[in-house]
This record gives C-alpha cells, structure tokens and sequence, in this order.
C-alpha cells in the first residue's frame, strides 16, 4: 500500500484559491460586475441609438474604441513575448509568473477584438470584412496575424497547463462534479509518463520559439493600419518597431500590476518575490529607455522636417489642445518610472506597482495621442476638428476593462495562477545544482 | 494572378480563413502527439546492467 499523499506548500497555497472563494472576491467581482454591467447597457444603446451617441464623426472616424484596440493588443504582449523569451532564454525566475503573463495574453485579445465590434456600430457588421474584405487592405493583415496570435496564444497557455490540470483531476477529488469532469477533459489524458513530459517540452519549446516573431508581426501589422494610410504622423517608417517597443513596454506593466495584486490576495509572497520584482523592474526600466528613445526619433525627425500637413498636427501635440496629454504621457512613461526603478530600493512590490501603474496610463495615453490628433488636422480640406468621447464610449471602456479583470480572476478560479510543475522543476534543478556545487567544493578540497 | 488575389472581395477572407485552419490543425495535430505518448511500460528501477554495462529491462509495469 502506498503512502498517503502529502501536499506540498505550494500545491496547498496555489490551489488553495480554487478551494476557497473569500468575502473580498465577492466584493471585487460585485463591483466590477457593476462595471462592466454600466458599459453593457452603453453597448446596447449605441447599438440601437448608433454611433451619433459616440463623440466620433467625420473627420474623426476613429477615436477610444481603436485606441483601446491598440492598448489591449499591446499588453497581449505581456505574457507570450515575456513568458516565451524567458522559457528561451532558460531564466529560472520566470517560472512562478509565467502562467499570469500568458493569461494576460489570452484575454487581452480577447478584449482587443471585441473594440473593433464595438467600434463597427452594428453587432452584425464583423462578417463584413468576411463577406468584402479584400486581402490588399491592411485590416486583413491583422485578421490574419491577430487569429494566428490568438491560436497560438490558446495553446501555449493550454500546453504548460496540462500537467497542473492532471494534478487536479487526480487530487481535488472533492471538487464539485463541473470541476471534475472539466479537470478530466481538459488535462487530455496527461499520465505523466518520461516520453509524455519530454514531447510536451519540445511542444512548449516549439511554440515558445514560435510565438516571438508571431507577436512581433502583429504588433507590427497594427502599426500598419495606421502607417499604410497617408496620414500626418501616421505614415512613418519607425510606426511598426515603435508599437513593438510599446506592447512589450505596456504589457510587462500589466504584468506587474496583475502579479502583485493576486500575489498579495492569494499570499505567494515565497514564490514570487525579489528576483521577479527586481528583474522585471530592470526590464521595464529598459523598455522605458527603449520607448524614449523611439518618442524622441519620431518626433525630432517629424519636427524637424516641418512639413506642412504635419506641423499642424505635432504643434497640437506638444503646444495646442493635446499638450496636456502628450506632456502626462511622456511624465508617466519616462519621468516616473525612471524615479522609481533606477535605484534598487525602488524595484520593490509597492515601488513597481506605482511604476507600472503609471506606465499602464501612460501607454493609453500614447495610443490617444497617436489615433486621434492626427484625425482632427485633416489634410483633405476639411476644417480641423474636436473630438470629446462621450459617457457612451467611456462606459464601453469602463465596461471592457472591468470584463479583462472579471475574466482574469474567474479563470483563476478555476485554474491555478502559479505553474506547480514548473516552479518545482524549478526546486529540483536548484536543489541539485547546490548539491553539484558542494560536491565540487568538497573533491576540490 | 496577384492582382485577383489581392483585389478581389471575399478571396481575401478565405486567405485569413485558410492560414487559421492550417494553424489551428498543426496545433491539434501536437495535442494529438503529445497525447498519444505511450504510458511508462518499465519502472526506471527494474532495469538492470550487464556486465559490459548494457542496460537491460527489468519485467512488470509500473503502478
């Protein structure tokens, strides 16, 4: 007869959440189920109202709906691009925040689509593109390269959840019967065998490898939607690295914020601690440089040239009525997360909470300042225009993020937010590493 | 050829459709392989090594 089994700390505090619903997560997702019902009632209401009830119109077709697009397709950057980078790179610290980043991923793409069918007016208008689309337009670029993102992101959340799955299905025997049959299902015959675990890291590796230049080509694919047309300040060559450089920038911000909220409420301060903040700080510290570095280029080489069309719209930028914007943009972007990460006192969970915060706001703000003044300076005749969103488009917006954050939590609910398997591969390799080390120590002695 | 490839509408849907099904059957197709590995037939400690040090399988299956 075997032994009973034991559960290991950290099986009991990562599944301790699934087993446990506390009166503060009720009291989250009562507030954020208002939210979000207060943005599904807007929704309704253009539909039936349609777009007039939005501040967008002729010149300005596009305002908060495709800058959210752009925000939530660059903070689904966060988990693919950071998880699989890291998994390349074989950096250890990775293991315990590499589930949260790829369900960033997932559901940040989720909620970006859904911007472009709030943006269209009409539900039934999505099977337009379908129906017309033309393969010459850059809007079918991105069908092609976000759908394959999302395919691929599905996956490479799913792979490395396998064996968690397996562990559930064998152990939370108790769980109410949904439960059981989903941790059935969804772990797909996982038995754990030596063949089993050496074909899913290949698949992991496979897909981790895969799934870099994917993410690129769509961030660069968006960046095209804007740098295809003739636009001022749309068209430019720098658009696409610069978008690049802003999801990673924004999605690892979405990273921290999401990692210390649930490492403070589900208490996972063993597991994700100094290394995470530490040198996640020092890559959103770069990123910051990075971003700085593109902002500066775009706009010194724009300035400079002068030409025409396209001084109107960088003087309302930087001097006229989006000064305000562009000014809090560059502050959150660049000026506060360099006070706070430069020093290492400051890559602390508060510090980069604080930092993250910022840069989060910050990148919206980009992605408003490049959709949106452009608009209002036509240059095909028109009288340059106002744009002011509406309680409409802002309840959408509300709305949107609230469902990103119920979604988040409710998946881990269901799944675990740490990957157990990994994070004890992890122990392992390190428990015999310093084992290796002594042993080296003592035969060289 | 090109040109009514690019220019035409609806083809250009049935593009987008058509990369999705590809990469959607490949990403089935490695679920399918993964799930397909054979279960553990011999327990690591079964096998034993001859003397020229050639591991040989031990009997039973593993619990």
């Amino acid at each position: 007869m075997g032994e009973p089994y034991r559960e290991s700390e950290l099986e009991r505090t990562v599944l301790n959440p699934l087993r446990h619903t506390t009166m503060q997560f009720y009291l989250v997702m009562g507030i954020l189920a208002l939210v979000f019902l207060w943005g599904a009632v807007a929704l309704v209401r253009q539909w039936v109202l349609g777009l007039g009830v939005t501040g967008l119109s002729r010149p300005v077709y596009w305002g908060i709906y495709l800058t959210n697009f752009v925000f939530f397709i660059g903070i689904s950057h966060a988990g693919t691009l950071i998880s699989a980078i890291l998994r390349v790179t074989q950096a250890e610290w990775r293991r315990p925040i590499t589930r949260i980043a790829e369900a960033i991923t997932f559901f940040a793409l989720v909620m970006g689509l859904l911007q472009i069918w709030f943006d269209m007016g009409r539900p039934e208008r999505f099977l337009y593109p379908f129906i017309w689309g033309r393969f010459m337009s850059p809007f079918l670029w991105d069908f092609t390269c976000i759908g394959v993102y999302f395919l691929s992101s599905t996956l490479y959340l799913y792979l490395p959840l396998m064996p968690d799955l397996a562990r559930m299905r064998d152990r939370m025997t108790d769980a109410p019967r949904w439960r059981r049959w989903l941790y059935r299902t969804m772990s797909y015959g996982w038995h754990s065998s030596h063949e089993q675990k050496r074909r899913l890291e290949i698949a992991i590796g496979i897909m981790a490898i895969l799934i870099i230049p994917i993410a690129v080509s769509v961030h660069t694919v968006v960046s095209w939607i804007f740098g295809m047309t003739m636009q001022p300040m749309w068209h430019s060559t720098i658009l696409g690295p610069y978008f690049v450089v802003g999801a990673i920038y924004s999605g690892i911000a979405m990273l921290f914020i999401f990692m210390t909220l649930i490492r403070k409420a589900w208490h996972f301060e063993k597991w994700i601690g100094e290394k995470q903040y530490n040198y996640l700080g020092l890559l959103l510290l770069v990123m910051s440089a990075f971003w700085g570095y593109f902002t500066l280029a775009e706009y010194l080489t724009t300035g400079y040239a002068s030409l025409v069309h396209e001084t109107h719209v960088i003087q309302a930028k930087l001097t006229g009525e989006y000064a305000p914007w562009f000014w809090t943009m560059v502050a959150c972007n660049l000026i506060i997360p360099f006070a706070i990460l430069l020093w290492r006192r400051g890559r602390t969970p508060t510090g980069t909470f604080i930092a993250a915060v910022s840069v989060a706001a910050g990148m919206w703000i980009e992605r408003f300042t490049i959709v949106v003044p452009t608009l209002t300076q036509p240059s095909l005749g028109f009288e340059p225009a106002i744009y002011t969103p509406t309680i409409t488009e802002v309840a959408i917006t509300a709305g949107s993020l609230a469902l990103f954050a119920m979604l988040f939590l409710l998946f881990f609910k269901v799944f675990p937010a740490i990957s157990i398997w990994e994070v004890e591969e992890g122990e392992e390799i390190e428990h015999i590493r310093r084992k290796a080390e002594k042993l080296a120590v003592q035969s060289s002695g | 050829m090109g040109h009514w490839l690019m220019d035409t509408p609806g083809v250009g849907s049935i593009i987008v459709l058509g990369v999705g099904a590809c990469v959607l059957a490949a990403y089935i197709a490695m679920l399918r392989w993964i799930k397909g590995a054979p279960p553990e037939s011999v327990p690591i400690e079964a096998r034993a090594q001859d003397e020229d040090g050639t591991a040989t399988e031990g009997g039973g299956e593993e619990a």
